[in-house]
């Protein structure tokens, strides 16, 4: 194969890698925006927003879960403590329980209790909330919450210059798995995609286990994928898969 | 084959299979004995529940059942009712030492042999895959077990240590494993506990802790199947020590 087949089927392989994170963000950065247009009117009118005036993000919500090739387990906005008149924590949040029908997320928001889930320290809500950017944390094993191994994208709400929560979607890696493995199969060689940490989220061998820390040998060709501040990158070795 | 036979193999391919309603009861008792529902809170609605679990709502009342037969949740009618978490019931020593005697060998035995499969390799794997903040977090479980004084506390750092151990090998499957394991054995663990038991068990994980640190799979493995084998060993005494007793008290 040319040096210029090679860089082809390289470019082919990062452009749907990265068409695919940015419809990620696209989607969260829809529900971003409704939420801005949202604060902007009611700002105007001189009202505190309430948990009731996030209700209308619902539909849009449901659509994103109902559609035909959804990989997204959950989705939906979490807000900064302090935004909302009524309450303190709050998230508008849908997901699909393995019934398949889309449900309200249940979390437990009473301080005195011992399972009080406080996202405020969770890095999927501090990251973007910290640098103004988009964020991609995991896989982890999502113990507690929806038991599968999860990677949570979110990006910062920003309104009037200020920050109002975060647009986030919990993506199951087995469901992901299927769409990032057929772009790593455009390639010849061997080639994995890590996250900052270094770990494997997805591989076109069996010799790259997802969810280990790849060992990468010194001919690895590194590619990081955009958008840049996710920190993922594309491993391609010098052997042909 | 008689017709006889045929149902009789078809009623145990039934049972070997975990119906939906305890399926859903063995959740909600996980959710509750980690604290996620904290004692004397309110459960969600049924309808809420049936939802969540993407059950019918009858499945979701039979689980309730259940619940409520082991004493888990107490069921208030009328206006201001539900399903409230009623206060863990301290098990008595004696009716776990009557449940420990009541056991074989051979049963012992082989939950050592299935606890060796399941903690030794994700400790394993967690040497190789764990990040910086995974060990923090381990770190903080290992404290846990230090603070811990009652039985029902020391049980649950101990078995919190495991399962997260399993999840920073980044396995669902032994994650959802180390927990069925800890809810079955965990409070056999700790019968008559004693001060020396309870640091033998900090120094364990403190050991197999520092092996993952180290990214050491091999010695983490092998200190957890230790770790495991003693736990095992210090029942088996104990059981011998029970059915002793009884044989003398016999005579």
């Amino acid at each position: 194969m040319t040096t210029m087949e090679k860089n082809d089927e390289l470019r082919q392989c990062t452009q749907r890698l990265e068409d695919i994170l940015c419809k990620v963000f696209e989607q969260l950065n829809t529900l971003a925006e409704e939420v801005v247009t949202v604060w902007s009117a009611l700002d105007a009118e001189g009202k505190k927003p309430t948990s009731k005036d996030l209700a209308f993000l619902q539909p849009t919500i449901e659509e994103r879960l109902s559609e035909h090739d959804n990989y997204i387990h959950g989705t939906g906005v979490v807000l900064e403590p302090g935004e909302l008149a009524d309450q303190e924590l709050f998230l508008e949040w849908f997901y699909r329980p393995s019934s398949g029908k889309v449900a309200p997320m249940m979390l437990n928001f009473n301080r005195q209790s011992e399972s009080f889930y406080n996202y405020q320290g969770m890095p999927w809500f501090t990251r973007p909330k910290l640098t103004g950017e988009a964020s991609v944390e995991g896989p982890f094993v999502d113990l507690y919450g929806t038991e599968l191994y999860i990677l949570a994208f979110s990006v910062p709400i920003f309104a009037g210059g200020h920050f109002v929560g975060v647009a986030a979607a919990d993506i199951a890696l087995h469901e992901f798995d299927q769409l990032l493995t057929r772009c790593l199969l455009c390639m010849k060689n061997e080639a994995f995609i890590i996250n900052g940490e270094g770990r494997i989220i997805a591989a076109n061998s069996a010799n790259w286990f997802v969810g280990n820390m790849a060992s990468r040998p010194a001919a690895a060709k590194v590619h990081k994928l955009k958008p840049l501040s996710i920190e993922w990158s594309l491993v391609e070795l010098p052997v042909p898969r | 084959m008689t017709q006889l036979n045929k149902v009789n193999r078809l009623s145990l391919l039934q049972v070997s299979q975990e119906g939906k309603p305890e399926e859903v009861a063995r959740r909600l008792i996980e959710v509750i004995e980690l604290g996620l529902i904290g004692v004397g809170e309110q459960l969600p609605s049924e309808s809420e529940l049936a939802t969540r679990f993407g059950v019918a709502t009858v499945t979701l009342r039979d689980a309730l059942a259940i619940l409520r037969q082991r004493g888990v949740v107490a069921t208030k009618r009328g206006r201001n009712g539900g399903s409230f978490v009623c206060a863990p019931v301290e098990v008595s020593d004696e009716f776990l030492k009557a449940r420990l005697s009541a056991m074989s060998s051979l049963e012992l035995r082989d939950l050592c042999d299935e606890q060796i499969a399941i903690s030794a390799t994700a400790a394993g794997l967690a040497a190789s895959r764990s990040s910086s903040t995974q060990h923090q977090r381990l770190e903080n479980f290992v404290t846990a077990l230090q603070d811990a004084s009652t039985r029902s506390e020391l049980r649950r750092a101990d078995a919190r240590f495991h399962i997260e151990i399993a999840v920073a090998a980044q396995s669902v499957r032994l994650t959802h494993a180390e927990m069925r394991l800890q809810a079955e054995m965990g409070e056999l663990q700790w019968i008559s506990t004693t001060d020396v038991q309870k640091r033998t068990a900090i120094d364990g994980h403190r050991a197999i802790l520092q092996a993952v640190m180290a990214g050491e799979s091999n010695l983490a493995r092998a200190l957890t199947e230790a770790h495991v084998k003693d736990g095992i060993k210090r029942l088996m005494d104990l059981r011998f020590a029970l059915l002793g007793q009884q044989e003398s008290t016999s005579q």
